[in-house]
C-alpha cells in the first residue's frame, strides 16, 4: 500500500476567480458561471470541449452536480459532486487530477463555489443532519482557540505574548490582501489594533478569524504532454494528498492540542509524491488554511516549515512575510478572502497558478518553482487535511 | 394494619440542590430587610434533571457506603421508580422514564409520574411506603421548580430542588436468593416507616389553570382554619397507626403551601405533649419552599442528622393533610449523605435579571446563529444509553475508551468486540478550556472543555456547567450531570454536561 502520486502527470492550463464579497446581487449560478468564463478564455475551450466537471460545494443548492450543469447547460457531461468540509474546493481539483491521470478523459474541469451570506447568520452553518442531541455546539472559532493556551503551555510561551505573535499573522495576511483586488477586506490592519478587541472565542477576536464571504473558482487540467497546446506557462502537479481524520484527538487523553496532526501527515505524503525532503528550502511560497490566527501558526511546523515550538519566533522574524524567507497566504489568506467553503480551496491554488506564473503584481514572490496548497476541514483533534504541491517546470 | 414479616422503610435518601441562589434582597422592589436567598434551577435545569441529579445521590456510596458496586446491585434491586412534580418538564410523555433511562434501571422496571399537585409528592413516597416490597425496591423521587410572577410572594419564597428516596423491606426482593450472590445483598432499612395519617376536605387555596406559568392563591385567612382541623384529624389518626405517642417525637417537619397554615401547625409540636419534639430546619431561609419536593427535603435534612431511634413526623399541608412517621435505625450511621443545609453554603450567585432570562420571563438577544435544531427520536432511541446514561465503549486489548461508543476502536490492537464503559460517575480533569461568545445557546457565552477521566482513562470534549468563567482552570476536577441542553420544537434534549467538583 502506497500513495504513488501522479507527479508531473497533469496539468492546469486555465484557471479562473471571482472576487470574494458579499455577493448579494449574485447567486450561486452567476458565480460559476463568471468564474469559469476566465478559464474557457484563456485556454481556447469551450465547455463542450470539456470531457468531464468536478464540483466542489457544500451548501449550494440540491446535492447533485446539476448545480453546476444546469447554470452552464453542460449537455451530456459527467458531472461530479464532492464535499469534504473545508477542503471541498481542493478535493474537486484532486478528483478531477486523477480521472485525467486515470486515462478516462482529456480535458477536465474542477469548479467550486458557495453561496454562503444567504443564511442570514453570522459565520458559517451547516446542515446538521438528523441526530441523538449529543453532538457538541460550539463555534469552530471556539474549538481552534484551545489551541493557544495549549501551546502557550507547551512551549512555556507568556500567553499575551502568544496572543500578539498571531495578532502578527493577522496583520502579515491583512496588507497582503491590500495588494490584492480579488480579496474582501483591503485594509491594513494593524496586531496592537487586534490585540485590543474583546476576544469572541477564548482569546481569538474577530480578526483572528477568517472572514465570511461568496466566491467561487474554476481550473481546467489537461495531461502534462497536451499542456502546452492551451497555454505557455503551464502549472504541474507535483503531488495531492488527503487525510480524513478518526477523530482521534477528541478521544486519545494523550493529545495536547498544540499540533494538527492530520495536516503534518497530508503533508508527509505530499513531499513523498513530490521528492521533496527540505519543505522549508524548497517551497517558494505556501497558501495556507488560515481559518483562525493560531492555526496558521501552528501549521508553519506541520508543514514542516519551522521547527516545533519555534513558529512563533519565525513569525516575529517576518519569515513569513511577502518579503520573507518562505512567504504565506501571499494573497491574504482566508482572513482577507472570507471562506466560502467550496471556493476557497481552488482559490489557494488561484494564488499559486499567478505566483508560479509570475503574474501576481505587486505580490509577487522572487524566482519561485514549487507551491504548496494546504486545507484543513473540521477541529483539531477532529479533522481532515488537503496538501498539493504545484511546479512551474517538469522535474524529470 | 400493616403485618409485615420485616421492617420497611428508607434505605437510601438524596437531596439535590441547585448550584446558583438568588439573593431575596435583589428582587424588586429590591428591599434589604428581605432576608437569605433561594435556590434557582440553572438554565439548563428542569424537575426531570433535578430528579436524576437527586436519584443518583440516593443511589451513590457516598458517606459510608463502599464507592464500589453498590450503586448497580441497589438499581437493579428497583422494582418501581415514581417521579412526582407539580412542574413536569413534559405533560403527556413520562418524566419518569427519562429519569429511569439515566440511572440505567433495568428495563422490567416501571416508571411512573405522580403529577400536576402539589400534594402529589409526599403522596407518591407514602403510596410506595405502605405497599409491599416483594418485587423489588421503589425510588421515588420528588422535583420542584417554583417561579412565581416577578415580583410575587412565590419568587420570593420559592426555591428549586428535588429529593429521592429508596424504599424497601429489610428482606429485600422475595426473588433475591435466586439471584447471583452479588446481587442479593439484603437492604438496611435506615429508617422504618411506622405508619401515617390523611385528611381531605374539598376547598379553594392554590390554583393554576393548566397551561398557566404562575399560581394563584385565594385570600390567605381563608384556608386557615380549614387546614387546621384537617391536620390535628391527619396527625391524631397517624399516630394512633404508628402506635406512636405524642411525646415519642423526636423530630417533626412541617411544610406546605399555606404559610400560616404550616406556622400553626409547626405551633402543635409546641405543645407539652410534644415534650421531645424538635422542629426540623424547614429549609426555607437559604433553598426556599421547593412545593411538591419539599417534605423530601427537610425528610433528607433530618436524616442526614438524626442519630438512630429517632421517631419522625413528616406532615405536608396541601388540599388536605398528609402525615408519615418514620423511625431511625442503628443502619443510618453507615448511610449518611451531606446535609441539604451544609450544601446551601456553597454555591453561585447570579442577579435578578439572569434569573428572569432563565426562567424564560425576560426574553434577550441571542446569538445571531441558528437556533439547534429538534433531535431525531429514533436516533435519540438508538442511542439510549449513550445519551441518557452516559455510557461508551472500550477497547478488548488496549481499554481506550470510547465517547460516544463506537462499535470499531481507534487503535487498531483492539480487534475484539467492544466492552460497555459506563462513565456517569466517573469524575475527570480539565485539560483544556475555552469560552464560546458567538455560539447559540440560551445562556451565552458557552464554557467548553476537554476532560480526561481518572488516571487518563478516557477523554471528552463537553459543556461546562454550574461554573462562572472566571473560576476556570486546567486541571480542574470535574464531574458528569445530566442536564436539558436546548428545546426544540417542545422537545427537550437531555445529556450531560460537566461541572465543578467543589468540595
Amino acid at each position: 500500500m502506497a500513495s504513488h502520486g501522479i507527479k508531473d502527470q497533469v496539468a492546469i492550463v486555465g484557471m479562473g476567480c471571482i472576487p470574494f464579497r458579499e455577493h448579494w446581487d449574485k447567486s450561486a449560478d452567476d458565480m460559476l458561471i463568471d468564474a469559469t468564463t476566465p478559464a474557457f478564455e484563456s485556454t481556447g475551450l469551450l465547455a463542450k470541449d470539456i470531457d468531464a466537471y468536478w464540483l466542489g460545494t457544500a451548501m449550494a443548492g440540491a446535492g447533485s452536480g446539476m448545480v453546476l450543469a444546469q447554470p452552464l447547460k453542460l449537455k451530456g457531461k459527467p458531472v461530479t459532486r464532492v464535499e469534504n468540509f473545508c477542503a471541498t474546493g481542493s478535493e474537486a481539483l484532486r478528483n478531477a487530477a486523477y480521472a485525467l491521470a486515470s486515462g478516462a478523459y482529456d480535458t477536465v474541469m474542477a469548479v467550486g463555489v458557495e453561496k454562503v451570506k444567504d443564511s442570514g447568520y453570522q459565520g458559517l452553518t451547516g446542515a446538521p443532519a438528523y441526530h441523538d442531541g449529543t453532538k457538541r455546539n460550539l463555534t469552530a472559532a471556539a474549538m481552534f482557540s484551545l489551541v493557544l493556551p495549549s501551546y502557550a503551555n507547551k512551549y512555556g510561551v507568556d500567553e499575551d505574548e502568544l496572543r500578539k505573535v498571531v495578532a502578527k499573522i493577522s496583520e502579515k495576511s491583512h496588507h497582503n490582501g491590500t495588494l490584492n483586488s480579488l480579496a474582501q477586506f483591503r485594509r491594513e490592519m494593524p496586531a496592537e489594533e487586534i490585540c485590543k478587541l474583546p476576544p469572541v472565542a477564548g482569546r481569538l477576536s474577530v480578526f483572528d478569524c477568517a472572514g465570511v464571504a461568496d466566491g467561487a473558482a474554476a481550473a481546467i487540467l489537461v495531461r502534462a504532454e497536451d499542456a502546452h497546446k492551451y497555454t505557455d506557462k503551464p502549472i504541474f502537479i507535483k503531488a495531492l494528498s488527503f487525510v480524513a481524520g478518526t477523530g482521534e484527538g477528541l478521544v486519545d487523553p494523550e493529545y495536547d492540542f498544540t499540533h494538527l496532526p492530520e495536516c503534518e501527515m497530508a503533508a508527509n505524503d505530499a513531499y513523498e509524491q513530490a521528492g521533496i525532503t527540505d519543505p522549508r528550502n524548497q517551497i517558494s511560497m505556501a497558501e495556507v488554511h488560515d481559518c483562525f490566527s493560531i492555526t496558521e501558526l501552528v501549521l508553519m511546523e506541520d508543514l514542516g516549515f519551522a521547527e516545533r515550538g519555534t513558529a512563533w519566533k519565525e513569525v516575529l522574524d517576518g519569515t513569513f512575510n511577502l518579503d520573507g524567507e518562505l512567504p504565506i497566504n501571499t494573497d491574504g489568506g482566508l482572513k482577507s478572502f472570507g471562506h466560502p467553503v467550496g471556493a476557497s480551496g481552488l482559490r489557494m491554488h488561484y494564488e499559486c497558478w499567478l505566483q508560479l506564473r509570475e503574474e501576481a503584481g505587486e505580490r509577487q514572490v522572487k524566482n519561485p518553482d514549487k507551491a504548496l496548497v494546504h486545507n484543513l476541514g473540521g477541529y483539531p483533534g477532529e479533522m481532515l487535511s488537503f496538501v498539493s504541491i504545484l511546479g512551474n517546470e517538469l522535474d524529470s | 394494619m400493616t403485618n409485615k414479616p420485616a421492617k420497611s422503610g428508607i434505605i437510601a435518601y438524596g437531596g439535590y440542590v441547585p448550584h446558583w441562589y438568588l439573593e431575596r434582597s435583589d428582587i424588586p422592589p429590591a428591599s434589604t430587610s428581605a432576608k437569605g436567598s433561594r435556590r434557582v434551577a440553572g438554565f439548563d435545569e428542569d424537575t426531570t434533571t433535578m430528579g436524576v441529579a437527586a436519584a443518583r445521590l440516593a443511589l451513590s456510596g457516598e458517606g459510608g457506603d463502599s464507592k464500589n458496586s453498590s450503586d448497580q446491585i441497589l438499581s437493579n434491586q428497583i422494582s418501581e421508580l415514581w417521579f412526582s412534580t407539580a412542574e413536569p418538564a413534559y405533560l403527556e410523555k413520562t418524566n419518569a422514564a427519562i429519569i429511569h433511562s439515566a440511572i440505567r434501571l433495568d428495563q422490567t422496571a416501571s416508571a411512573l409520574d405522580f403529577g400536576g399537585a402539589n400534594r402529589s409528592g409526599i403522596g407518591a413516597l407514602k403510596s410506595a411506603l405502605s405497599s409491599n416490597f416483594d418485587l423489588g425496591n421503589r425510588l421515588v423521587v420528588l422535583a420542584g421548580l417554583r417561579t412565581g410572577m416577578p415580583s410575587s410572594t412565590d419568587e420570593m419564597n420559592g426555591g428549586d430542588g428535588a429529593a429521592a428516596f429508596l424504599l424497601g423491606s429489610e428482606d429485600g426482593p422475595e426473588n433475591s436468593t435466586e439471584n447471583s450472590t452479588e446481587n442479593s445483598t439484603e437492604n438496611s432499612v435506615i429508617a422504618t416507616y411506622l405508619g401515617g395519617g390523611s385528611a381531605t376536605a374539598e376547598f379553594l387555596d392554590r390554583w393554576r389553570d393548566s397551561g398557566e406559568p404562575h399560581t394563584r392563591q385565594w385570600e390567605e385567612r381563608f384556608a386557615e382554619q380549614i387546614y387546621g382541623e384537617l391536620f390535628e384529624t391527619a396527625l391524631t389518626q397517624a399516630l394512633k397507626v404508628a402506635g406512636v405517642k405524642p411525646e415519642d417525637i423526636d423530630f417533626a417537619a412541617i411544610t406546605g403551601s399555606h404559610q400560616r397554615s404550616v406556622k400553626r401547625a409547626q405551633a402543635t409540636f409546641k405543645k407539652p405533649a410534644f415534650e421531645k419534639s424538635q422542629m426540623a430546619d424547614d429549609l426555607l431561609e437559604q433553598l426556599g419552599n421547593t412545593g411538591a419536593a419539599h417534605p423530601g427535603m427537610v425528610l433528607c435534612e433530618i436524616l442526614s442528622v438524626a442519630e438512630p431511634n429517632k421517631t419522625i413526623a413528616v406532615a405536608h399541608l396541601a388540599d388536605g393533610v398528609e402525615v408519615a412517621i418514620f423511625k431511625t435505625t442503628e443502619a443510618i450511621e453507615n448511610s449518611r449523605r451531606t446535609p441539604i443545609s451544609k450544601n446551601l453554603e456553597q454555591g453561585n450567585k447570579i442577579d435578578y435579571l439572569t434569573y428572569l432570562r432563565w426562567r424564560k420571563i425576560l426574553k434577550t438577544q441571542p446569538p445571531n446563529r441558528p437556533e439547534p435544531p429538534r433531535i431525531s427520536a429514533p436516533a435519540a432511541a438508538r442511542q439510549r444509553d449513550w445519551k441518557y446514561g452516559f455510557v461508551g465503549s472500550r477497547g478488548d486489548k488496549t481499554d481506550m475508551l470510547h465517547l460516544p461508543p463506537a462499535r470499531v476502536s481507534i487503535n487498531s490492537d483492539d480487534t475484539g468486540e467492544m466492552s460497555v464503559a459506563p462513565m456517569a460517575d466517573i469524575s475527570a480533569k480539565v485539560v483544556t478550556y475555552t469560552v464560546d461568545r458567538l455560539v447559540y445557546s440560551e445562556s451565552p457565552p458557552v464554557i467548553f472543555a476537554i476532560i480526561n477521566f481518572e488516571g487518563d482513562s478516557g477523554r471528552f470534549a463537553v459543556e461546562m456547567t454550574d461554573v462562572d468563567e472566571t473560576e476556570l482552570e486546567i486541571g480542574m476536577p470535574v464531574e458528569m450531570v445530566f442536564r436539558r441542553l436546548y428545546t426544540a420544537e417542545g422537545i427537550h434534549n437531555y445529556f450531560y454536561k460537566a461541572r465543578p467538583i467543589r468540595e
